[in-house]
């Protein structure tokens, strides 16, 4: 750090010492390194290193440090658990990394039937908590153990649990907490249990990106638990499996709840580490909900009606939970097994096509790296939220290579995913719209739905303080 | 470090293990820094191990001032140690053997003369000197057995002084010197006379070195390996028990293959099998709530689960209760890593949220199978007032007064 950055540091971290008791600010060179970093491998670059780690402990805190960050004219990114997996907590600058952990309360409401959180709770901690209500927590990533709600807000994602069945998760909130980017205080919906008709101010947020206010509460309606079903079917292949998926909704049977899928490659390793024998193909895997058993039985048996009528290999009906969830874990355990295996990265691209040319997308996902220039060769494996008509290829990357040649291979494999997604008609459905998929988002919705972006953006945030950078793409 | 394997390989080799996480941060779900700090992202398992590959990437390129070593220091010596890190990794992210590559670091600090911490190098010098890292004299190891020997004659043998025996109870510093764990000796001795075991106990303990690879000070370490292993080959020892979860761990699997003609074992898991042969019988009732705590040496790193457990429900009326984390899942109570001979930062102490855990489950004891973990909860209650509520003790006392 030269002189200059290092007289930098201590006036920010001055500033934030007189709007946020000291012990919550950080300046120490690693602290600042690495709460910079997400899951991608390669280095910050220098000038991208966060002047300090603040972590405020209220809405006022943080307003003050976006009025403080205004004047200055100083970048704040906000981070959750930076989990994100399009790069939207990476900053692009210098600037002032804004942790909203400490902001992790949760207070269960039963009789207005709602509960709130702060946006720094972890997403498995608030599902434990509603699950002592009987309820269920409308989103499962297979992060659950530290994605915070706030980050899970910004996307909007529901994750495993598949959209078509209950809706996405922000269909069950009811409001937000926001502090602006100039530092004003928003709040947002209802405490009733009807939804807003007309502007509805939430969904700014809620899917918002982090772009347009730190939110710093979450209102959500309380959703009773089902009761469940569970069958794992075998298909000889993918596409019979995907056609088997297509006649599911063409038949309009009940969607269940989790629907995942793992082509056969891809099962015999997860079944293999847990210790089963073995699948004889493909494998969907799905939980059918009803508010009864018998309901659920009932579901279920209008899926498999549907998935038979392409031939599967076996049909295996489990009733017992604990069966279910070690079935699960072989689809839980791919991509650590084979980080652990391979010795290399990790990552999965997400290629959300439409319904009817699912099978063709499914199978071009199969061999979704082929032809690339830098990823060409590598191992491709695939598994998805079929339910969902979400697929997920994934790649091992090499560590040994240099982090330029990793920024581009990322690169690479994030091109590759949108030129699928295009060719399907879908959008990302996951990770939010921007940062690493903002050429996507152009191609996609064109200059006008870009702009369109920008323009709300700037009237919100005229001096681009809050998260710069994701809109931009830079990450 | 040898010299074809200089400390530059070091670096490079652990440099690139540490390239081996795949950033998925699962570990910071179980790792009790997390619960017991501010959680900065340097306050978990991730953040420690890329602290570390910054640190030495900034070392190579010449770029870390000295602040930025110290900060580097702190940050490697608050882990505790206590694996939970290493387990979540195994099932959720890459496989990386997160602590080892904690103590790595710990070691490179320590070769660079950056660390240890100010005390724990205090203790280290004094296993060089003394044998055990309380700056005790050598000569007063054996005082706990004084009040005990006075009472009654006891059968146990000073070795090699009084021949070979087919038990070594190895004391360990701790049970040795530490006035509120020497009971739990003393007890263990109790067990012992009554199930007229040929056992003994050394002239001449030391360390076994534990705090020394967990510190990070290789030669020490190396020493007493050397000191420890000549003493039982030349003693003949074909088996030990140990009281200390910490001893246990560093003969398994700390000390190399010369060891492993030596039958070790926990103290639990000879007494479960004594029980289970019907050796050790407990006769009295004790009608009390129990919780077991599982020190994170016993338990997550050598899956000794069930010993201990077998032992409390053998004795009649126990109700034993679990608390909402136990086993794999248990919480660290802070005293682990090197952390017993230095103040780390701490929030909130480990020991006083397992302590609320032990509460919770309406335990009246709370026991337990390492004399730190015993230490560090027994102040929990005392800082907390709750004496008159709950008291922790170690199993072999329990068992002791079941007798
Ligand atoms: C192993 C692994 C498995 C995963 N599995 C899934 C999965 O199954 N499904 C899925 O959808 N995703 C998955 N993810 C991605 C990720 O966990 C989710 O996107 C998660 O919801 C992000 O939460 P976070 O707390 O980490 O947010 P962060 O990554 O910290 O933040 C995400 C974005 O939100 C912004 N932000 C965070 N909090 C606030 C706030 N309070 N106000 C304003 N902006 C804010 C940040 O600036 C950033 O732009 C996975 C990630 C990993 C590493």
């Amino acid at each position: 750090m030269n002189e200059t950055e290092f007289a930098k540091v201590e006036k920010v971290a001055n500033q934030l010492k007189g709007i946020v008791s000291e012990e919550f600010v950080s300046t120490t060179l690693f602290e600042r390194i690495v709460s910079a970093e997400d899951t991608y491998p390669y280095e910050l670059r220098e000038r991208e290193i966060p002047y300090a780690v603040v972590k405020p402990g209220s809405r006022e805190e943080i307003s003050e440090i976006l009025k403080y960050a205004n004047v200055e004219k100083i970048p704040v990114f906000v981070r959750g658990s930076a989990s994100q997996l399009a790069g939207s907590t990476r900053p692009h600058t210098h600037g002032i990394m804004l942790s909203i952990d400490r902001l992790n309360d949760i207070r269960i409401f039963e009789d207005y039937n709602f509960f709130e959180c702060g946006p720094g709770c972890i997403v498995a901690k608030v599902a434990e908590e509603v699950g002592k209500s009987g309820c269920f927590l409308p989103v499962h990533p297979g992060s659950r153990a530290i994605a915070r709600m706030g980050g899970t807000m910004c996307n909007n994602t529901s994750a495993h649990i598949v959209d078509t069945s209950i809706g996405k998760l922000g269909d069950y909130v009811l409001g937000v907490e926001v502090v602006l980017p100039n530092g004003d205080f928003l709040e947002t919906g209802t405490k009733s249990m009807r939804r807003p008709a007309g502007t509805d101010l939430t969904k700014f947020f809620v899917g918002g990106d982090g772009l347009l206010g730190v939110i710093t509460k979450i209102r959500m309606r309380l959703l009773p638990d089902f009761k469940y079903s569970y069958a794992v079917v075998y298909f000889d292949n993918v596409r019979s499996l995907t056609m088997g998926v297509q006649k599911m909704y063409y038949e309009k049977q009940p969607i269940p709840l989790f629907m995942e899928m793992m082509d056969e490659k891809t099962a015999r390793i997860g079944f293999e580490v847990k210790g089963m024998s073995p699948p004889p193909g493909a494998v969907i895997l799905f939980a059918s909900i009803g508010s009864t058993k018998e309901e659920a039985k009932d579901k279920r048996e209008k899926v498999i009606q549907s998935l038979e009528s392409e031939n599967p290999l076996g049909v295996h009906r489990i009733e017992d939970v604990d069966e279910w969830h070690a079935i699960m874990s072989t689809r839980e355990v791919i991509s650590s097994f084979l980080s652990q295996s391979s010795g290399m990265q990790w990552k999965s691209a997400e290629v959300i096509p439409n319904l009817k040319y699912l099978p063709e997308a499914a199978e071009e996902c199969e061999h979704f790296n082929e032809g690339l220039p830098i990823c060409g060769s590598l191992q491709n494996y695939l598994y998805a939220h079929i339910g969902a008509v979400s697929l997920h290829p994934g790649i091992l990357v090499p560590r040994d290579w240099d982090g330029e040649k990793q920024r581009e291979a990322y690169t690479e494999l994030f091109e590759r995913e949108a030129e699928l997604t295009l060719k399907y008609g879908g959008c990302g459905g996951e990770w939010g719209q921007f940062s690493k998929r903002t050429s996507f988002f152009i191609r996609r919705y064109g200059e006008v739905g870009y702009n369109f972006v920008k323009s709300i953006k700037r009237a919100v945030d005229p001096n681009n303080i809050l998260n710069p950078g994701i809109l931009e793409g830079y990450r | 470090m040898n010299e074809e394997y200089s400390l530059e390989d070091f670096a490079n080799n652990l440099l690139d293990m540490t390239t081996r996480c795949r950033s998925c941060m699962s570990c910071y779900s179980v790792c009790p820094l997390v619960e017991s700090t501010h959680g900065f992202s340097t306050q978990g398992p991730y953040g420690i191990l890329r602290s570390i590959y910054h640190g030495i990437k900034r070392d190579f390129a010449e770029s870390l001032t000295v602040q930025d070593k110290q900060v580097l220091r702190n940050i490697l010596y608050s882990c505790t140690t206590c694996g939970a890190c290493d387990i979540k990794c195994k099932t959720s992210g890459a496989g990386v053997p997160i602590v080892e590559l904690i103590e790595s670091g710990r070691k490179l600090l320590v070769d660079e003369m950056v660390g240890p911490l100010k005390n724990q190098n205090t203790a280290l010098k004094s296993i060089w000197n003394r044998g055990n890292p309380y700056g005790m004299p050598a000569a007063d190891r054996l005082d706990w057995l004084k009040n005990l020997s006075e009472k009654e004659s006891l059968s146990c043998k000073i070795v090699p002084d009084d021949g070979e025996v087919d038990l070594l109870l190895y004391v360990g510093c701790t049970a040795s010197y530490e006035k509120s764990i020497q009971n739990v000796a003393r007890s263990l001795v109790t067990l012992l006379e009554h199930m007229k075991i040929n056992y003994g106990i050394l002239k001449e303990e030391e360390c076994c070195g534990s705090p020394a690879n967990r510190i990070g000070d290789n030669q020490l370490f190396s020493d007493v390996f050397y000191k420890n292993t000549k003493k039982f080959v030349e003693y003949g020892v074909k088996h030990i028990i140990t009281i200390s979860p910490h001893c246990y761990n560093t003969f398994v699997n700390e000390y190399p293959d010369s060891m492993k003609e030596i039958k070790i074992q926990h103290y639990t898991e000879f007494l479960s099998d004594m029980m289970e042969d019907g050796r050790l019988d407990i006769a009295k009732e004790i009608a009390k709530k129990v919780t077991y705590h599982d020190p994170c040496y016993l338990g997550k790193k050598n899956n000794i689960y069930d010993a201990p457990r077998k032992l409390l429900r053998g004795i009649p009326a126990v109700n034993l209760v679990e608390m909402k984390r136990n086993r794999q899942d248990s919480l660290c109570c802070g005293g682990g890593g090197g952390r017993m001979w230095d103040e780390v930062e701490e929030v909130t102490r480990l020991s006083e949220i397992r302590l609320g855990e032990a509460m919770d489950a309406d335990a009246e004891i709370i026991a337990t199978a390492c004399p730190w973990c015993h230490i560090q909860l027994h102040d929990a209650v005392q800082d907390t007032n709750n004496e008159s509520k709950i008291v922790v003790k170690d199993i072999a006392e329990i068992l002791v007064e079941a007798l």
